[in-house]
């Protein structure tokens, strides 16, 4: 849950991205970084494995500025994607606000898409929220220029089909690498979750 | 929070969003405070005016200030290295500096206002430019190397002669001592002359 200060007029919210591993979460943050760094106080912390895998998170905080007289704070975390890691995933995902699921477009990713997005829904109900009753998502479709490289990778509506039939989470076709979609990506997760935030406080 | 429209709401957080991440209108910068290159720019200029001790002494104390600042940044880095060393090298040899020494002092700075004020300039160019200040600034120091050797070989024979001198007052100690010993020496010889000269007398009157 955010973070209100009633008095300070501050609101901070937590967004975190998640998807199955070597996905492009951690290249998302660092596209936004790239992009916004000469504009916020804060840096981007990282903490990876020796095979630069995220191990525990990345983190990107930064000051929005005001919205309708509140400060928002944003924070944007990753969570590491390989399986083994959901103790951690489990952690990051405490006091969640928005979820941006980073899917890997990948044919042979199909099925760790759909792992993740239920692990997704197991850590969630950890913290009683539930992944289908209106929790702000967003989904991306990343890595889709791979298939300019001769790469096979799934139509849209084989991961609509797989991911998004039950959310209906507003959809980006993105290439982290490239920066496609990226700001796209983060700037509805922004707006869903504030948006979101007002209708539980009304 | 307070309660207004749910349209009004999305309309202003997108305005807000929009300018956050907008490329084309970047905001101030806040994660670096702007490190202006005005003090600098007037160091150069009053060296290129006259050249005196406390001018280079504010260069080289203004480049040591401004390194920290482009710490991350290995290209105006580099420049405002190349710019102390020059200046250094100008406070410790003063008038016998290299002539071009100067250029490279002007140049460098020109170099390094130009990548730093331009911070749209395409990176390659940047690395152009001070690859040719580095160029520039190596060709010098093999010049002053140059220099140095047939200088410090003058400089060597030149203490070589002056060794050969004894100092000055103990020249004139010896001198006296040398006028002394002549003087009595001639004093015994008059008196010895004047024996002889009464002896023959004597020898004459028999």
């Amino acid at each position: 849950m955010a973070v209100i200060h009633i008095r300070n007029k501050e609101v901070q919210i937590k967004i975190v991205y998640v998807g199955p591993g070597r996905g492009g979460k951690t290249t998302n943050l660092e596209y936004i970084f790239s992009k916004i760094r000469h504009r916020i106080l804060s840096d981007m912390v990282s903490i990876k494995t020796h095979g630069d895998r995220t191990l525990f998170f990345d983190f990107l905080p930064f000051d929005l500025g005001q919205i309708q007289g509140y400060r928002i704070k944003t924070q944007l975390y990753t969570v590491p994607g390989q399986v083994k890691y959901n103790a951690t995933r489990k952690l990051v995902l405490k006091g969640v606000d928005g979820i941006v699921f980073v899917a890997d477009s990948m044919d042979v990713m199909r099925e760790k898409n759909i792992l993740a997005l239920q692990n997704l829904e197991e850590n969630l109900s950890y913290y009683d929220i539930d992944l289908y009753g209106n929790f702000p998502v967003v989904m991306q479709y990343n890595k889709r220029d791979l298939a300019a490289d001769g790469i096979p990778i799934m139509d849209i509506k084989t991961m609509d089909q797989d991911l998004n039939s039950r959310l209906r989470a507003p959809l980006f076709e993105a290439s982290a690498l490239k920066g496609d979609n990226v700001i796209s990506t983060v700037k509805k997760a922004i707006s869903t979750t504030i948006v979101s935030l007002q209708d539980q406080l009304a | 929070m307070e309660k207004p429209s749910r349209e009004h709401l999305v309309n202003d957080i997108e305005n807000r969003l929009d300018d956050f991440f907008d490329d084309s209108n970047p905001l101030p910068s806040t994660t670096k405070p702007t490190v202006s290159m005005e003090k600098l720019k007037s160091m150069v200029l009053s060296i290129d005016w006259e050249i005196t001790e406390t001018c280079l002494t504010d260069l080289i104390g203004e480049t040591d200030a401004l390194m920290p600042h482009y710490q991350e940044d290995r290209l105006p880095h580099t420049l405002l290295r190349m710019l102390r060393a020059v200046g250094r090298y100008i406070r410790l040899h003063k008038a016998q500096s290299h002539p071009d020494a100067i250029k490279r002092v002007m140049s460098v700075f020109a170099s390094l206002e130009q990548i730093t004020n331009e911070p749209q300039m395409d990176e390659s160019l940047k690395k152009t430019i001070v690859a040719k200040e580095i160029a520039a600034f190596k060709k010098l120091k093999q010049q002053v190397e140059a220099q140095r050797t047939p200088m410090a070989d003058a400089r060597n024979t030149c203490d070589k002669e002056t060794a050969d001198f004894v100092p000055n007052h103990q020249f004139k100690q010896a001198m006296n001592a040398v006028e002394e010993r002549l003087n009595s020496q001639v004093a015994a010889l008059k008196t010895q002359l004047v024996t002889l000269q009464k002896e023959l007398d004597s020898m004459r009157n028999r």
